[in-house]
């Protein structure tokens, strides 16, 4: 199930090399690298229209790149791998209408070999990790939204990958919801040591969440920073983002999103 | 606007219950009202006996209940029925679904379609009664020939029902063929295509009382010509109220099922 761990240092799980993508002749995406290690919370922020959806499609193999490779584990990906899963923004196009939100997860379990007693339980105890126990029966238009983002992500952990992909996952809910689901899905990923990769347009949200922030400027996209968020596993809405290393950071990627140039300041380490 | 909002928060609340009991107290008012206007054209427009009152239709229909021509027809009748409509699902939907699949067949195939829904199929009936006689046979392929469409039509625009987003959340979690089709393409074209089916439904027990009545063919549309040539005008209406009371039970049941199963459906659960 892990990759190979050398020297205790955490092996390379994705590996983004030279990844373009062309819209015919509009370009996107132009020669991206990333590295993804095993166990980190990835955030990728950009703004609109940036080609994070795009990019995301690529690293998941739902869209074929222009030119380059994704390789997760050494093999290159050319379909959504196994150890992959992914939640998508729209919450409410994403969970099947004609299923009550437990067969909704149990239903995406059957191309793994467990028996039917196993999916049923592995489903009940996603659902129960994030707080949607008492509500298994429910449709997912009798939910809030919220209730239907946290279902989409109990389906992504009860698969069990190695690696999730989230893409604006908490874009269209309520500050409040926003704020429960980024712990939930803090909590979740310290708890089941999964590989996270979090697309968002949001500087406060990916500071708050990330080990590493990676910074995409306009179009056609490029990294154009990599920031290392040295802020702890433990972390807490408040605290967190009153810490003045919070806001330096924050001002770094805010500087390389609108392609200012670092400053001395933002050099520091923290 | 303010009234509409009101009138959602009526029924959201309120008691679906009490809507449903107004609905039928409505139905049935409207059916007693037709009655009495049938009633009254009967016993005063017209010339005595040209137009039998729904008493006399009423006694009629009781009376060939009596009878075992009655039976055998509507069975006769029920029997090409559902043999038509067996072989416009059979045909229409997968033929349907195959044009709506691809771009370039929809396109290349609409006027085609639009052109052999238009003609009208009783038209077609020497042509038939040269080929096939007066016959169950002729009876079933002009079925098939007019309520094909409906089918056909509604299967073609049901498969871009398919949400993408849910396509590619069975790629990412990797459905077997049979699982998409089971989990995804059947519940996303189920809506349009039963549609589909109610309308063909309704049109296929047009088709066969006219090849009866007009192609001779055996049946309800054939007894009604009999009792037209022994000039018993109650049995003639009393067959073509059954024809009429045929097609609103197939739309009742059929609706139900619909409501039924597709209960999850935004445009069902809505309403009622
Ligand atoms: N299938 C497609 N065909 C052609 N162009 C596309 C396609 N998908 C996306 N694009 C274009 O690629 C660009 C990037 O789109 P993408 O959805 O990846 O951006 P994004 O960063 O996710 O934006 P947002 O923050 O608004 O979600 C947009 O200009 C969009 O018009
Ligand atoms: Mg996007």
């Amino acid at each position: 199930m892990n990759p190979s761990v050398n020297a205790g240092h955490p092996g390379v799980l994705l590996n983004v090399q030279g990844l373009s993508k062309k819209y015919g002749d509009r370009e996107i995406l132009r020669e991206l690298d990333l590295i993804v290690e095993s166990g980190e919370f990835v955030c990728i922020v950009g703004p609109s229209g940036a080609g994070k959806t795009t990019l995301l499609q690529c690293l998941s193999g739902l869209s074929a790149p222009t030119a380059g490779r994704v390789v997760l584990n050494g093999r290159e990906i050319h379909e959504t791998p196994p150890e992959m899963a992914i939640v998508f923004q729209d919450y409410s196009r994403s969970l099947m209408p004609w299923l009550s939100v437990l067969d909704n997860v149990t239903v995406a379990l059957r191309s793994t070999k467990l028996n039917k007693q196993a999916r049923h339980e592995r489903a009940v105890a996603a659902l129960t990790e994030v707080g949607l126990g008492d509500h298994l029966a429910l449709y997912p238009w009798q939910m809030s939204g919220g209730m239907q983002q946290r279902a989409a992500i109990a389906r992504a952990l009860a698969y069990q990958p190695e690696i999730v992909l989230m893409d604006e996952p908490f874009a269209s809910v309520d500050a409040q919801t926003r704020a429960d689901l980024e712990d939930l899905t803090l909590a979740l990923k310290n708890h089941l040591g999964i590989t996270v990769v979090l697309v968002t347009h949001d500087i406060d949200e990916a500071v708050y969440l990330a080990d590493r922030v990676v910074v995409l400027g306009n179009r056609p996209t490029q990294v154009v920073d990599i920031v290392e968020v040295e802020l702890g596993a433990q972390r807490d809405q408040i605290s967190t983002k009153a810490d003045p290393k919070f806001s330096s950071l924050r001002s770094r990627v805010y500087r390389g999103i609108r392609g200012e140039a670092p400053t001395a300041a933002d050099a520091v380490e923290g | 606007m303010a009234s509409l909002v009101g009138l959602r928060g009526v029924r959201a609340e309120g008691g679906g219950r009490r809507w449903r009991l107004n609905r039928i107290v409505s139905q049935i008012v409207a059916i007693v009202g037709a009655l009495l206007l049938w009633q009254l054209v009967a016993t005063t427009l017209t010339s005595e006996g040209t137009l039998p009152t729904p008493w006399s239709v009423g006694r009629a229909l009781v009376g060939l209940w009596g009878t075992a021509a009655y039976w055998s027809a509507l069975l006769t009748t029920l029997r090409a029925w559902a043999i038509g409509l067996l072989i416009c699902s059979v045909v229409g939907v997968p033929v349907g679904l195959a044009l709506g699949s691809s771009r370039v067949a929809m396109a290349s195939t609409r006027w085609v379609i639009d052109f052999f829904r238009t003609i009208p199929t009783v038209a077609l009936l020497p042509l038939l009664l040269l080929l096939f006689g007066a016959t169950a046979r002729m009876e079933i392929t002009m079925i098939v020939l007019a309520a094909i469409w409906p089918i056909i039509i509604q299967s073609i625009y049901s498969v871009s029902q398919i949400e993408p987003l849910l396509k590619w959340v069975v790629r990412v979690f990797r459905f077997s063929v049979l699982d998409r089709a089971r989990f995804l393409w059947v519940p996303s074209i189920a809506l349009m295509v039963s549609t589909g089916l109610r309308l063909s439904a309704t049109m296929a027990l047009l088709m066969a009382i006219s090849a009866e009545y007009i192609g001779g063919a055996p049946g309800l549309g054939s007894e009604l010509v009999r009792m037209q040539t022994t000039l018993q005008r109650p049995e003639v209406y009393a067959y073509a109220v059954t024809a009429g009371l045929l097609g609103v039970a197939i739309n009742v049941v059929i609706g139900r099922l619909q409501r039924r199963v597709l209960c999850w459906h935004p445009s069902i659960r809505e309403g009622h």
